[in-house]
């Protein structure tokens, strides 16, 4: 059944847009956590690859971020097309799109409003939505309705109706005519709050999903991307994760489920004690860094409910973002790797081998 | 012998503690923390931002003091000054304590409650072992009034 896929990014207050372009940070409230990297990949770009291993093909992503042009965003363009489009202008967008891959001679339309993380067997879906043969299949899971659902390309009238009740949230409604409803079991994670994001990123490194980090597994469960640098004098205890071009220096400890996240530097003798660091964030020396997710100079203790944003560099700070050629050979770099494998999720051999020091202390 | 102790000096810190008002803290701190066991207490209650310069100056300001056989200890801090004393490690420097009363209790001398709201106020007990709290103008930091314990 030739299946095109459609991932709706919504972020209408722009938060994002201020987010991944400029120097600063939002609210971590505010914003859309499938954006951000989770062990080296978003989460979109990880439920693009999954759409991908399922051959659902071609995907398109409607956003109303610029996501080609955020320099701290992890978006590959040729994985799927992007449509950019004011926040109003979404659901004519995918309307659009919908009628054009009707045109086309698809047959079904997996529609995705990117809000969670959720490992769906897209084979077992499909095959749900073909042998009941409604206009819509709708995806639940015990606890309610997931921003998945499958539209039947052949009833193209019903289905602009439909789209318009996915988009109002009527879709879920119980005996909706001309839904059927796909009951989900598998992992899923809502993404509701930044302590859904963390929980993802201990439950990916505890394995309690399938979703593995983006880099090699240097001891067990310790992962650490290419070009990561630890010092020798560093600690890293499993499960643990440093990602791409990032540095621990002298005397760092990550420990219970840390994660670095790529383009990072934690300075000598700062611990990081189930904690996760968002791309190019400094982390100055001698901090203690625990149950906190750090953006920046933008701090959330996760224990505590609290959010602050320190702006001192000596402390906390913002990193560089690379310049457009760097990225460029980074995408290129990932293309090479993804053409030698096709799976995104299978650990990647470093192109320029990560300067890990075996003398340092890793253990399991 | 009988030696003469200042009281113990109670300072509330400004909400943002940053590298412009750590200069002005530390002048007007400057002459306190050169005498002789200058005891301090920083209530940290309306602390809402620190950088590392305001870190800094805790550190001056307890290495001065113990130099000189005093001691710095903090109070009440906010949630956000606890989340950055933490970060920093400095929690585990500091004694840190619930109030001001509890921090100047730990001198030995009882701060009354009216003077622990006070921004700035000095504690200090007497000569029967009877102890009392005033509190002292701000830019009097030094204002003469010490007592005495028999060493």
């Amino acid at each position: 059944m030739r299946t095109a896929a459609i991932i709706i990014v919504q972020d209408s207050n722009q938060s994002s847009v201020h987010d991944f372009t400029g120097a600063g940070s939002a609210p971590f409230g505010n914003r859309n956590l499938a954006l951000l990297d989770v062990l080296g990949e978003s989460v979109l770009n990880r439920t693009i690859a999954r759409l991908q291993r399922y051959g659902v093909q071609p995907i398109s992503v409607v956003s109303d971020i610029d996501l080609a042009h955020a320099p701290r965003l992890s978006w590959d363009g040729a994985t799927a097309d992007l449509e950019y489009t004011e926040a109003g202008e979404l659901l004519a967008s995918v309307e659009r799109l919908l009628f054009e891959y009707s045109r086309q001679d698809f047959k079904a339309l997996v529609l995705i409003q990117l809000t969670a993380y959720a490992e769906l067997d897209y084979f077992d879906v499909l095959r749900y939505h073909r042998d009941h043969g409604r206009a819509v299949t709708t995806v639940q899971d015990a606890e309610g309705a997931l921003p998945v659902s499958v539209f039947n390309l052949k009833q193209e009238e019903e289905c602009a109706e439909l789209l318009r009740s996915f988009w109002n949230g009527s879709l879920w409604h119980r005996n909706r005519p001309g839904a059927s409803r796909y009951v989900f079991d598998g992992y899923l994670n809502r993404l509701e709050s930044p302590y859904d994001f963390r929980r993802l990123v201990t439950d990916a490194l505890t394995r309690r999903c399938e979703l593995r980090p983006l880099g090699r597994e240097v001891r067990p469960r310790v992962w650490l991307g290419d070009g990561a640098r630890v010092d020798s004098g560093a600690r890293i205890l499993g499960p643990a994760y440093v990602g791409a071009h990032s540095k621990v220096r002298a005397a760092a400890l990550l420990t219970r489920a840390a994660s670095v996240e790529r383009n990072c530097e934690v300075d000598c003798g700062t611990v990081i004690d189930d904690a996760t660091v968002l791309p190019f964030s400094y982390l100055g020396p001698g901090l203690e860094v625990a149950h906190t997710l750090v953006d920046g100079g933008r701090l959330l203790h996760l224990a505590r409910n609290l959010e602050l944003e320190i702006q001192d560099r000596r402390l906390l700070g913002r990193l560089r973002s690379p310049s457009p050629l760097l990225r460029l050979r980074d995408r290129v770099m990932a293309r090479v790797r993804s053409g030698a494998s096709n799976d995104l999720f299978a650990p990647t051999d470093s192109p320029e081998p990560a300067s890990f020091h075996t003398a340092g202390e890793i253990a399991p | 012998m009988r030696k003469t102790r200042l009281p113990v000096l109670v300072r509330r810190l400004p909400q943002s503690v940053n590298a412009e008002n750590v200069r002005v803290l530390l002048g007007e701190l400057d002459s306190f923390l050169k005498a002789d066991g200058p005891r301090l207490v920083f209530d940290l209650s309306q602390v809402e931002e620190m950088d590392a310069a305001g870190v800094d100056m805790l550190l001056r300001c307890v290495t001065e003091a113990t130099k000189r056989d005093g001691d710095l200890k903090l109070a009440a801090p906010s949630a956000r000054a606890l989340v950055i004393l933490e970060l920093t490690q400095l929690d585990r420097l500091f004694e840190i304590f619930e109030t001001p009363a509890e921090a100047a209790a730990s001198f030995g001398v009882t701060l009354t409650t009216e003077n622990a709201d006070e921004p700035l106020a000095s504690a200090s007990s007497d000569g029967n072992g009877t102890e009392s709290g005033e509190s002292t103008p701000e830019p009097q930091l030094r204002s003469g009034r010490s007592d005495s314990d028999v060493a």
